[in-house]
């Protein structure tokens, strides 16, 4: 098995610290063959010019989140771009408040490519593009204008496209600014690609374009997927976590509601066929999906789109839906897990591997002894017991496992802050303000 | 039968990942790396060749003297890092370039692809 370094390093380093890597991950995946297949048919769907919608449900701690970056790197292979964010307060799929906007500016500022797997690829994706156009017109001896007339005329598509003739001009800008060594008005138009003009007379006074990007959440996103197509990337993938926020965080009925209306409409469009090299996967929780009170399924509309087949019990999955259902990992999983995790530590190498399955047993027998059910219903804690075991054994060859299992294994330092998930999990949804009490 | 399963996607997963057939259609398929050698190896967008022989001279770039060599080849200094990274993690298995100031360029890999 090829481990690139960096992905070794990435793998390890963010599951001791109880984050999910963002690269790598296909190295320590456990199962989840039909789902992952799943989404392997979406991304060649969105590579070939359709639409994808999915959710992603599961209890946390289940792996929603690694299975978003899984596909994330998946796409990323398959030459797609991805846009990943995370819903919190300050970031919705829709408001009237700069929400929206907040939401879409950090998917652009996430934005992925092949070459910057961890975000802020926008700047390279634009360059690289430009850089083509540039090259063509200079090696036929145009000037920075003609360059700059060839961008534009480059972009005519997306006027069609909401936002799409202000952003032909704003990357004409750029080049405007890179030619003419005026960083202030490369800053500029980064400023408005990145959706971080509050207002339209800030934007019209800086770069003279009359719109600004996020206003629309939506239409903006099919914008930067045609844009895409044109710098010779797939489509664009968009994936948005903690989409329990939406249900369980935000205290106004009404601003839910139109929140999951704005996810309906998504729904419809990608399913009708209005969307083109999009694609979007939303990860939440069993109650942020199927509570009738306050999740996804409070809305009819929305509750009819995703309700699964009723037929697909007793283990059957049926994976034809926008659905895909996460279970938490068995102990069976933890124990391939933690083997997978053992066979990156030794870079692929299964001579150098640090431990036994004997030792990886007796792990799970002290997490279980330590933390009881905790153990399997959010992992995190055994694996960076774990990989501190690993790197133990690294650092101190004169030890065997057998000495430092013997010893206070898991739950030694500093706790994790627990998710969002957990924190709703814990204290339950925030009370709505709309309701009216009365006493009689 | 979980391990099996599991051994099944991780070799799938590794497959796409590793998969230098699809990188070549991938390449083919951008306007930033169009070359393909028979070997279907994706091989480095010829615009920025000249530059990234005079890159791999020095393991290590002031952020102002790599700026210069872009200008150089009427290239932009982001674009020459994400067009070289996206082409040296296929063909030489990692980013070739890594850092700002200073760009520190990892020449070991290009020993090791020989």
């Amino acid at each position: 098995m090829i481990i690139k370094r960096r992905e070794r390093d990435a793998i390890l380093q963010s599951l001791q610290a109880g984050l999910v890597p963002k690269i790598g991950l296909h190295l320590i995946q456990v199962g989840r063959k039909q789902e992952v297949n799943a989404v392997l048919g979406d991304i060649d769907r969105i590579a070939d010019g359709g639409a994808a919608f999915r959710i992603i449900e599961g209890n946390y701690g289940s792996g929603k989140s690694f299975f978003l970056n899984l596909v994330k790197n998946l796409a990323l292979q398959k030459n797609l771009l991805v846009l990943q964010a995370d819903i919190t307060m300050g970031r919705r799929v829709y408001s009237k408040g700069g929400e929206a906007q907040a939401l879409f500016s950090e998917l652009i500022r996430n934005l992925a490519t092949k070459a910057r797997p961890e975000g802020e690829g926008l700047i390279g994706l634009i360059e690289s593009w430009i850089a083509s156009i540039q090259v063509q017109v200079k090696s036929a001896g145009g000037s920075d204008e003609a360059v700059k007339t060839k961008i534009l005329t480059s972009l005519s598509s997306l006027h069609s496209l909401t936002g799409g003739f202000d952003f032909s001009e704003v990357l004409g800008k750029y080049y405007e600014g890179f030619a003419t060594a005026n960083d202030g008005l490369k800053a500029a138009a980064v400023k408005w690609l990145r959706a971080e003009y509050g207002t339209k007379t800030e934007a019209r006074q800086a770069l003279g374009v009359r719109c600004i990007l996020g206003d629309d959440l939506y239409e903006n996103l099919k914008l930067i997927a045609a844009f895409s197509v044109l710098t010779g990337s797939a489509g664009i993938l968009v994936n948005i976590d903690e989409l329990v926020v939406l249900s369980h965080r935000l205290p106004n009925r009404m601003v839910r509601q139109a929140n999951f209306e704005a996810i309906l409409a998504i729904i419809n469009d990608c399913l009708q066929g209005g969307a083109s090299h999009l694609g979007f996967i939303f990860a939440g929780t069993v109650e942020c999906v199927e509570d009738t009170r306050r999740g996804l399924f409070s809305y009819e509309a929305l509750r009819s789109r995703l309700a699964g087949n009723s037929m697909a019990q007793g283990g059957l999955v049926d994976l034809s839906g926008p659905v895909i259902k996460l279970t938490t990992l068995t102990p069976e999983e933890l124990f391939v897990l933690l083997q997978n995790i053992r066979l990156v530590h030794a870079s692929g190498d299964p001579a150098k591997i640090a431990v036994p399955d004997e030792a990886i047993a007796q792990v799970l027998q002290k997490a279980n002894e330590a933390l009881g059910a905790e153990t399997f219903k959010t992992p995190r804690k055994v694996i960076r017991s774990f990989i501190g075991l690993l790197n133990l054994l690294d650092q101190n060859p004169g030890v065997s496992w057998q000495q430092i299992l013997a010893g206070e294994f898991i739950g030694g330092g500093a706790d994790l802050p627990p998710s969002v998930e957990e924190e709703i999990a814990k204290s339950g949804p925030v009370n709505d303000d709309d309701l009216t009490a009365v006493t009689v | 039968m979980i391990a099996q399963e599991t051994r099944e996607v991780v070799a799938k997963l590794s497959s796409i990942m590793e998969d230098k057939q699809a990188k070549a259609e991938a390449s083919l398929a951008t306007t930033t790396m169009v070359a393909v050698s028979t070997d279907a190896v994706p091989v480095l967008n010829p615009n920025y060749l000249p530059l990234y022989q005079e890159l791999i001279a020095q393991t290590q770039w002031t952020k102002a003297n790599f700026i210069k060599l872009a200008a150089k080849y009427n290239l932009m200094p982001v674009a020459v890092t994400d067009v070289i990274n996206a082409w040296a993690d296929d063909a030489l298995g990692d980013f070739l370039i890594e850092g700002e100031d200073p760009v520190i360029i990892h020449a070991e890999l290009l020993s090791q692809a020989l």
